[in-house]
């Protein structure tokens, strides 16, 4: 029978950063987000002191501090360099593999039995574990709903101390997994549709299940059909095995400190628009439009505003030259350094959108053509070429800035974020290379 | 070995009429001796040779660590070298591994007599080391190669 798996990494941030520091096993941890602001991955231990996910880190600083907690600022180089890793493993278990997220991709899978079927799974999880040190769970079902459903049963299962492999092939185990799955957890039902459900006495994902689908489709969407149907063991929803082709590319970040300076804005709208440009070429895509923005953010001290403006490319570029022209017409457009009151505003945050994403065409004639000649066309590959190889901002535009950033981190200048506590990019830089021990 | 007089080489044509343009990457032969039917495969050597793709056998299950310390230089492991680990090989007796002890990355030797494991070190200053009863110790992978530099 043909069956899909969701294989799912345990607390995946938290897990990388254990995964090169045995001194982390038995502490709990926690990893913050961008700035250092909130918690984003909590470990079992941080779990069960009770502090929330997405909890502003000085909010429950003091508590983590007292359970002798172990604090990073996110490193996703190295979280996406082991979500590529598993995806390389998962895919010698099989040629159909969708990544879902960082740390969550679907399968399909072949199996006789359900026996056939969990050892697969186990030797999923075991090889994954050994080969990165990342935890994970495997649930399987016959469509990915229900996979997504084990998976949840399995998450349970380890906190018991069994093993992270559950299975729902079986009519028998399936309705016994689903009469005790509460219809709200279950994948696509959100919270607007529980309250209808609960009105009319539905409360496991069994009896949701087992609703008409006459009343399903009146009452919810043709969505929660497919959803009901998906939980019944009918396939609905196909492995998406090539990535959409994305409709916008945005850049933005929040600035370590607030900035005050349109010399500093300009640096960081410059810098989000070469690594945009740049991600554009890698993708093969071209943009129709570009839009800037600089906000003061609603927490903290007003005056607020947000300013933004938005500039069609026509005909449509990749050449980070005239990106970079564009938005700095934009940032003058649109500037103002204070309130009406005479209070000049603290910039938090600063981004850029690249959107109506087209693919390139190879060799567009186009009798007005302003696009890169081919020798600006290989300076501009070149760049991206010596940025992927030696690290970015080995070649910068003049307007992103010419303070160097200090070693393996991105501080530098006055608008650049703060990650205090980031770890060491074990697996991405010559810098910071796991420490072995001869002694 | 000392050789007892000094060695002679008479080269009657000059290297690079030999084995061609010695700057250029040199494929390796496939087939080592020229006895019986050549390999088919040989047609297809002429690329260049990528380092990485040698060390690195398994990409998703290798990593690279700095070595620090002296207890391996009986190995070749030297204060400052590049290790090359593969977490896909299961340990036996007589790898270099990375064991974790007490949550400390060690690189040592791997030797399991019966069910007693020791890590061994490569030099006469540090003493093998046995595992006690209840001690634990995890290995974290298999080195592979080592890089140093001259």
């Amino acid at each position: 029978m043909r069956l899909v798996a969701l294989a799912d990494c345990s607390n995946f941030y938290v897990s990388c950063e254990r995964a090169f520091d045995p001194t982390l096993d038995e502490r709990p941890v926690v990893v913050l987000s961008n700035n250092d602001g909130c918690v984003v991955a909590r470990s079992e231990e941080v779990k069960r002191l009770g502090v929330k996910m997405a909890a502003p880190y000085f909010k429950v600083r003091d508590q983590l501090a007292q359970a002798g907690t172990a604090v990073f600022s996110s490193n996703y180089a190295l979280y996406a360099d082991l979500s590529r890793r598993i995806t390389a493993i998962l895919e010698g278990f099989s040629p159909e593999v969708e990544r879902y997220s960082i740390d969550e991709a679907f399968l399909h899978l072949w199996a006789d039995s359900q026996d056939a079927a969990e050892a697969q799974g186990r030797a999923i999880e075991a090889r994954v574990r050994a080969w990165t040190g990342i935890p994970m769970r495997v649930g399987l079902g016959p469509t990915k709903t229900l996979a997504k459903v084990a998976s949840e049963v399995a998450k349970q299962r380890v906190r018991e101390g069994q093993p992270p492999v559950v299975c729902l092939s079986e009519e028998g185990q399936r309705t016994a997994a689903l009469r005790a799955f509460p219809v709200g957890e279950v994948w696509g039902i959100g919270p607007r549709w529980t309250k209808r459900l609960r009105a009319r006495g539905v409360r496991t994902a069994a009896d949701f299940a087992a609703l008409p689908d006459v009343w399903v489709k009146r009452n919810l969407s043709v969505v929660a059909l497919r959803t009901a149907h998906e939980l019944r063991g009918t396939p609905c929803l196909p492995l998406d095995l090539v990535p959409a082709t994305r409709k916008t590319l945005i850049r933005s970040r929040s600035f370590g400190k607030p900035v005050t300076n349109v010399a500093d804005l300009g640096e960081a709208l410059a810098t989000h628009t070469a690594r945009a440009a740049e991600k554009l070429r890698g993708e093969g895509l071209v943009a129709g439009g570009l839009e800037a923005y600089v906000t003061t953010k609603r927490f903290g001290a007003g005056p607020h505003r947000t300013l933004a403006a938005t500039a069609t490319l026509s005909p449509r570029t990749l050449d980070t030259t005239r990106l970079l022209q564009v938005v700095r017409r934009l940032l003058r457009q649109m500037y103002v350094p204070a309130a009406p009151c005479g209070t000049p505003y603290r910039w938090k945050k600063a981004g850029v959108t690249l959107y109506d994403l087209t693919r390139e065409v190879p060799k567009q004639v186009h009798l007005f053509d302003s696009g890169p000649t081919p020798e600006h066309r290989r300076l501009l590959d070149a760049i991206d070429g010596v940025n992927q190889r030696w690290g970015r901002r080995t070649v910068v535009w003049g307007s992103q800035g010419t303070v160097r950033p200090a070693k393996d981190t991105e501080t530098g200048q006055a608008w650049s974020m703060q990650q205090a506590r980031r770890s060491p990019s074990y697996t991405t830089g010559w810098d910071g290379l796991l420490q072995v021990f001869a002694r | 070995m000392l050789p007892s007089q000094p060695l002679r080489v008479s080269l009657l044509l000059k290297p690079e009429q030999v084995l061609g343009n010695l700057d250029a990457p040199r494929p390796l032969f496939l087939s080592r001796v020229a006895a019986g039917f050549p390999s088919p495969a040989d047609d297809h050597v002429d690329q260049d040779l990528d380092l990485h793709a040698y060390l690195v056998r398994n990409p998703p299950g290798t990593y690279f660590a700095r070595a620090e310390g002296d207890s391996m230089t009986g190995k070749g492991i030297h204060d400052g070298d590049l290790l090359v680990i593969d977490r896909t090989i299961e340990p036996s007796n007589g790898h270099t591994v990375v064991a974790v002890l007490n949550g400390e990355m060690l690189v040592k030797e791997y030797r399991r007599i019966g069910r007693q494991l020791y890590l061994l070190a490569h030099n006469e200053l540090y003493p093998p080391f046995r595992l006690s009863e209840g001690e634990e110790c995890r290995i974290w992978g298999v080195v592979t190669h080592v890089i140093h530099a001259l």
